[in-house]
């Protein structure tokens, strides 16, 4: 029995130390991506950085090779760009992993950053909270996330569970490195290629009788969340925070409404639509960035369910993302 | 509070080493009882003061039937106590399937028009099947009515057994009860290596195969993703993914009881035996949920008069057993079927081997390897396509079975279906190491030093490997 005891104590203390020592151990997904982002930025000739912030919509959308093509082309200058966006990252995901790149030494000279609707959700916690969970955040960032709405309790309840009981706190950490295939449904994943590619991730058109099915599930979990949307609430200090703290570090930035298929667009009330519209009408006064809503810039075939653009339409988006944003804002 | 929670590990920890600690047998009967009220109390302080109540009854109505001077004042005890359990059994357990078949008949809908509805005591068919076995063995003689109350207290309320078994009879608690406890390191060994294999039935297998038959078997998602838009492959997946998560699940569970019995110097019943390589019906009713099968044998199947009839009087018998036995899982039409499945099983297999028994040569085939591994995958077949029935909606079991033999294309489950056919392998794995007796020829020959750094890496794999959301135990409700 001792051994036992004594084995487990080894295997939580081995783990408790290891993860001390390397914080992105808690985040691998944006640890990965973070790695090769250094790297591709630490090139000769001091390039124009560009980041990509914002979610899953983001990552498939944005093609940083193509950037760099066209964003080299109009500015007559090298051109580094890497996406930055991770699986459901909202307003509170943004802020925090920009605080970490800019605490890394990595300094950007133009930061896109994606403001979806539907990640300002705040039911009794943020819409951040079920992607962004405790275990994946530093010691801290704890007091920030609880900051924007984060359940002061449950957060340090799970931060602490994860802690002291590091292999199931980390279990999804883990399993990602070892089986994705294994993680249930709903789960980050971590993906050993994310960070090829610039850090773009792909998406493949649904089949056709995959797709309706694929688009009424997409309809089942946003049509509500949409309806009840109010762009207020704790989380919206997350924007404005990221928004003061670029302009702090003198990082140019923009800010973009991703693209989404007419029938996405058709479950946004009126009322929300209206809302949006008074949320970007402010934070264009309050902190003088460039917004720009480019729901409508894709025709319905982009989209493999609506709202996440195919592959063969990250190109076309890129491109006019780069002239009418990218460099707008770097003027 | 679940097993599979930090809470009750603190909660257990605190007991064992208070328990542990003090040198007095009382008061360490007064600590497991104490503890054991607490237990429940955190489901419901309202519903651990019932449990108490009747509990207190019993042991009253069995001391009468002990004192009683005649055998008539003696069996109106024990009916009264029968009564007692099964009307308490009956309210809160099934007066909610007769109040919404009642509803349903005269067109009112229970959900919407919030009518009356009773809530569930957790755990109260075991007790209510301890208490009631109790009492009756008394009356027959088969044990003396325990005297202390605070033992008779501690035989239903032990927090280990308390919510889903194992059914424990007085005969073999009580007396541990009063025996003195002494520590052993081999018994704590065993105890841990029990809890350490019960969390990873639990949380590694059971929890994980949960996702993938939710998509059948929960009512919640069910309403809003109908079992028809399913594809055929998907639905035998969910229900290979459901038989291995209901083994697992009540296994697990009945793994952690017995070793945290075990580690407070108590035995309690075996409950499993690897009930998925039996050969036949019977056999398997002899290996799943060891305790119930006892229970129904002894005290529904044997005094309606078992098997000492012909053919049909023990079709009968099975029938009323199994019918009852099905109820007793569930308060639904579903659990009903599911029952009268199992003894429509049961008196096939009867029925078989009268024919066999009567054509030696045809016997003589069965018995070889070849015959008892096709006899074993027939039987699993059957307790795999039975499993559809249990759940609460007889409706759905209909569809689930519509799809299962009429092939039709549709949507996939949820989750990649890699894990469940590596769990499936797995599970396989461990019931051909079991049944060969490889692992017993491993274990007996390993140092306890590994032995004990097995267990912590068996800890370590339950807890990588659980799903996001730890899900209450299927028995629970039971």
């Amino acid at each position: 029995m001792w051994s036992a005891v004594l084995t487990l104590l080894a295997l939580n203390v081995g783990l408790g130390v290891y993860a001390y020592m390397h914080p992105n151990f808690r985040d691998p997904v944006f640890d990965l991506k973070a790695r090769a982002m250094e790297k591709h930025f630490d090139q000769p000739g001091d390039p124009f950085r560009v980041i990509v912030l914002g979610s899953s919509r983001a990552a498939a959308a944005v093609e940083p090779a193509v950037l760099e093509t066209i964003l080299t082309s109009e500015i007559g200058r090298p051109v580094a760009a890497f996406n930055m966006a991770m699986q459901g990252d909202g307003p509170i995901g943004q802020l925090i992993h920009l605080r970490r790149i800019l605490a890394s030494g990595v300094k950007p000279d133009v930061v896109v950053v994606e403001l979806l609707p539907s990640t300002f959700l705040f039911g009794d916690r943020p819409y951040d909270f079920s992607v962004l969970r405790p275990e994946r955040l530093r010691y801290d960032e704890i007091d920030d996330v609880v900051k924007y709405g984060y359940p002061e309790a449950a957060t340090r309840k799970e931060w602490r569970e994860a802690t002291l009981n590091p292999w199931f706190g980390a279990r999804f950490q883990l399993l990602a490195r070892v089986q994705r295939l294994w993680l249930p449904t709903g789960v980050v994943t971590y993906q050993k290629d994310a960070a090829k590619l610039g850090g773009w991730n792909p998406w493949a058109a649904y089949p056709p009788h995959l797709y309706r099915q694929r688009v009424n599930e997409v309809k089942q979990t946003y049509e509500p969340q949409l309806q009840a949307l109010k762009f207020s609430g704790p989380q919206m200090a997350a924007l404005d925070d990221l928004l003061a703290e670029c302009k702090t570090a003198n990082v140019r930035v923009a800010v973009v409404i991703p693209p989404e298929g007419s029938e996405f667009r058709s479950w946004y009330p009126d009322r929300v639509v209206e809302e949006l519209k008074a949320l970007t009408d402010r934070l264009r006064m309050t902190h003088g960035v460039l917004i720009v809503d480019a729901r409508q810039w894709l025709p319905d075939e982009a989209f493999a369910d609506s709202h996440h653009v195919i592959r063969q339409w990250a190109k076309p988006y890129t491109e006019r993302l780069v002239r009418e944003v990218i460099v707008p804002a770097k003027r | 509070m679940l097993f599979t929670t930090h809470q009750y590990l603190f909660f257990f920890l605190t007991v064992f080493v208070i328990y542990w600690a003090m040198p007095w047998a009382r008061a360490r009967i007064y600590l497991l009882l104490a503890a054991s009220f607490f237990f429940y109390a955190t489901w419901s302080q309202w519903l651990a003061l019932i449990v108490t109540g009747t509990a207190t009854l019993d042991w009253l109505l069995a001391l009468g039937i002990d004192r009683a001077k005649t055998r008539r004042v003696a069996k109106l005890f024990m009916l009264t106590s029968i009564s007692v359990n099964l009307g308490v059994l009956c309210f809160f357990k099934y007066a909610n399937f007769f109040l919404d078949s009642a509803y349903k008949v005269v067109g009112f809908s229970p959900e919407a028009d919030n009518f009356f509805k009773v809530f569930m005591i957790f755990g109260i068919s075991f007790y209510t099947f301890e208490a009631i076995s109790y009492t009756v063995d008394v009356y027959m003689g088969r044990l003396k009515a325990e005297k202390n109350l605070p033992n008779f207290l501690l035989f239903i309320l032990f927090f280990p057994h308390l919510v889903a078994g194992p059914i424990v009879r007085g005969r073999d608690f009580l007396m541990q009860a009063h025996r003195p406890k002494r520590w052993s390191w081999v018994r704590a060994q065993h105890g841990v290596q029990l809890i350490a294999l019960g969390l990873f039935k639990k949380l590694a297998i059971a929890d994980c195969m949960a996702i993938y038959c939710d998509r059948v078997w929960d009512p919640t998602i069910v309403a809003n993703h109908p079992v028809a838009a399913l594809s055929s492959a998907a639905v035998w997946m969910a229900v290979i993914a459901f038989t291995i998560r209901v083994y697992c699940d009540f296994s697990g569970y009945s793994d952690m009881a017995l070793g945290c019995a075990h580690l407070l110097g108590y035995k309690l019943t075996v409950n499993f035996r690897m009930p998925y390589i039996s050969a036949n019906i019977a056999e398997f009713w002899r290996r799943w949920h060891i305790s119930l099968s006892n229970w129904l044998r002894d005290y529904i199947f044997i005094p309606l008069g078992g098997s000492r009839g012909g053919f049909w009087f023990t079709a009968r018998n099975l029938t009323i057993t199994f019918g009852l036995g099905g109820l007793w899982h569930g308060a639904t039409w579903s659990w009903l079927v599911w029952g009268l499945v199992h003894a429509f099983m049961l008196i096939v297999h009867r029925a078989f081997r009268m024919f066999a028994e009567a054509r030696p040569r045809l016997k003589m085939v069965l018995e070889t390897k070849v015959g008892t591994i096709l006899r074993i995958l027939f039987t699993l077949f059957f307790i795999t396509v039975s499993m559809v029935f249990a759940q609460p909606s007889l409706k759905i079991a209909w569809e689930v079975l519509q799809k299962m033999f009429i092939p039709s294309p549709g949507d996939r489950l949820p989750m990649d279906q890699n894990r469940l056919w590596w769990t499936l392998f797995l599970v396989i794995f461990a019931h051909v190491i079991g049944i060969t007796g490889i692992w017993l020829w491993v274990w007996k020959r390993l140092p306890g030093p590994v032995i004990g750094a097995g267990c912590a890496l068996l800890f370590v794999a339950a807890q990588v490997l659980s799903p996001d959301t730890t899900k209450a135990f299927i028995y629970f409700v039971f």
